[in-house]
């Protein structure tokens, strides 16, 4: 596929998409390497564009340029957002609120403290993503230790693969050392990508996953 | 080790793994393709996410869900509470949505009530709720209502499917009936099957969409 064809999907994709408005944002493709520019009017929109983006066929990667542009002049303040974040956070099922701290900067909402593993970490990033007023949202939250052999994690991570209806294990190569996992090998899609990483952080023992997997092009 | 057995284990795994859930007492036997849940959780979301780990599995065609939702015996959350914490949600995450749901909680069923625009603002109000600590169960009755007009909905809606990279667009249809659409044919995974559910929301003027695509692992 083409970069002008892959364009034009793209800015089809945004205006499909029910919570995105494209009029503001800007694409530019350059071999399948998308980067958005221009703005949108919240933090969860421009995360949805980025899930548009990275749904397309022939995208390998995406680079985000995007800033948020508030609206709203009476948008809330930061002691609002605050309010709001641990409230969602406190009254939803999954995640160990009381050990999560907001603090939140000129509608930049960081969030820090230790949670059990890696789901849990995305859960309270997305929880407050949504809230009016929010630009961005730094997640430093970090995982308990565990304490595993390289080899038992890798093979958590092996199985946690063959086990995924849409990925193709036989293409993911899986090392682990000092609780680093690396993946490299090629991938079909990038939500095939985002789902092996996902697979990854399954194991208790990982710390950090280093995505190297590669999107076929065509 | 027979089939069933890999099955078996492969879905516990997912379970045991599955950050949304607690699922210490989750039973599952699996039958050549198909999965039966049994047990108890905590909450409405896990019961959900039971079922979404399980349909994640290589070999999963079905899954039956027989798990029973108890809430926690401490519950220190009373109805209009959560109907309250519901209201807010909406107004955080959905705001122009938001004024048109009515919210209602009885022993921890939620009900939402009201007319929407579009099929996705239905779904999305649900999704935002459906979390809160003591749910036991969603009824959405939520109605959608578009004015918006239906032309090509069904060219559009495939146009998505072949624009999407996880999606094999041959091997999926499009009917619609009106403002219903239905959507047919053949996937691998559960993963493709939610993944085509999510491309037809773009669809202006759609009230409901039928997922009847088969799951064939």
């Amino acid at each position: 596929m083409n970069d002008k064809q892959l364009q034009k999907d793209i800015l089809a994709e945004l205006d499909w998409e029910p919570f995105v408005n494209p009029a503001h944002i800007g694409v530019s493709v350059d071999h399948g390497v998308v980067t958005l520019t221009g703005h949108v009017t919240s933090f969860a929109e421009k995360h949805a564009a980025a899930e548009a983006v990275r749904r397309v066929r022939g995208v390998r990667a995406l680079v985000q340029d995007m800033h948020v542009q508030l609206t709203d002049p009476l948008w809330p303040d930061d002691a609002d957002i605050a309010t709001a974040a641990v409230a969602r956070l406190s009254w939803r099922t999954g995640i160990p609120a009381e050990a999560i701290k907001v603090s939140v900067e000129n509608g930049g909402v960081m969030l820090t403290g230790q949670v059990e593993n890696h789901g849990q970490r995305e859960i309270a990033a997305a929880e407050v993503r949504d809230i009016p007023g929010v630009r961005m949202v730094v997640n430093a939250l970090t995982l308990r230790p565990a304490v595993v052999s390289p080899a038992d994690v890798q093979q958590r991570i092996e199985a946690a693969l063959r086990r995924n209806a849409l990925i193709d294990a036989g293409q993911v190569a899986v090392m682990v050392a000092d609780g680093v996992v690396t993946l490299t090998g090629t991938v079909h899609s990038l939500y095939e990508r985002e789902a092996a990483a996902w697979a990854a952080w399954s194991a208790p023992g990982t710390r950090e996953v280093l995505n190297e997997l590669a999107v076929a092009g065509d | 080790m027979s089939d069933d057995k890999t099955l078996q284990l492969d879905v516990m795994a997912e379970l045991a793994w599955d950050p949304h859930l607690d699922a210490s007492h989750i039973g599952v036997a699996a039958e050549g393709a198909v999965v039966t849940l049994t047990g108890h959780v905590t909450s409405w979301a896990e019961k959900r996410a039971a079922v979404a780990a399980a349909r994640r599995v290589r070999g999963v065609g079905a899954v039956a869900n027989e798990i029973e939702v108890r809430l926690p015996a401490d519950r220190k959350w009373h109805d209009d509470e959560i109907a309250k914490r519901a209201v807010d949600i909406l107004h955080w995450s959905c705001p122009q949505v938001a004024p048109r749901v009515k919210i209602t909680v009885t022993a921890g069923v939620l009900t939402l009530e009201g007319t929407v625009e579009h099929f996705f603002d239905r779904m999305e109000a649900e999704r935002n709720v459906h979390r809160l600590h003591g749910i036991v169960r969603v009824d959405n009755h939520l109605i959608v209502s578009s004015q918006a007009s239906l032309a090509d909905v069904h060219d559009k809606i495939e146009a998505a499917f072949r624009r999407n990279a996880n999606l094999a667009a041959d091997h999926l249809s499009v009917t619609a009936d009106g403002p219903v659409v239905t959507l047919r044919g053949r996937v691998r995974s559960w993963q493709e099957h939610d993944i085509a559910e999510r491309a037809a929301w773009g669809a202006p003027g759609v009230t409901e969409v039928n997922n009847l695509i088969q799951v064939e692992p």
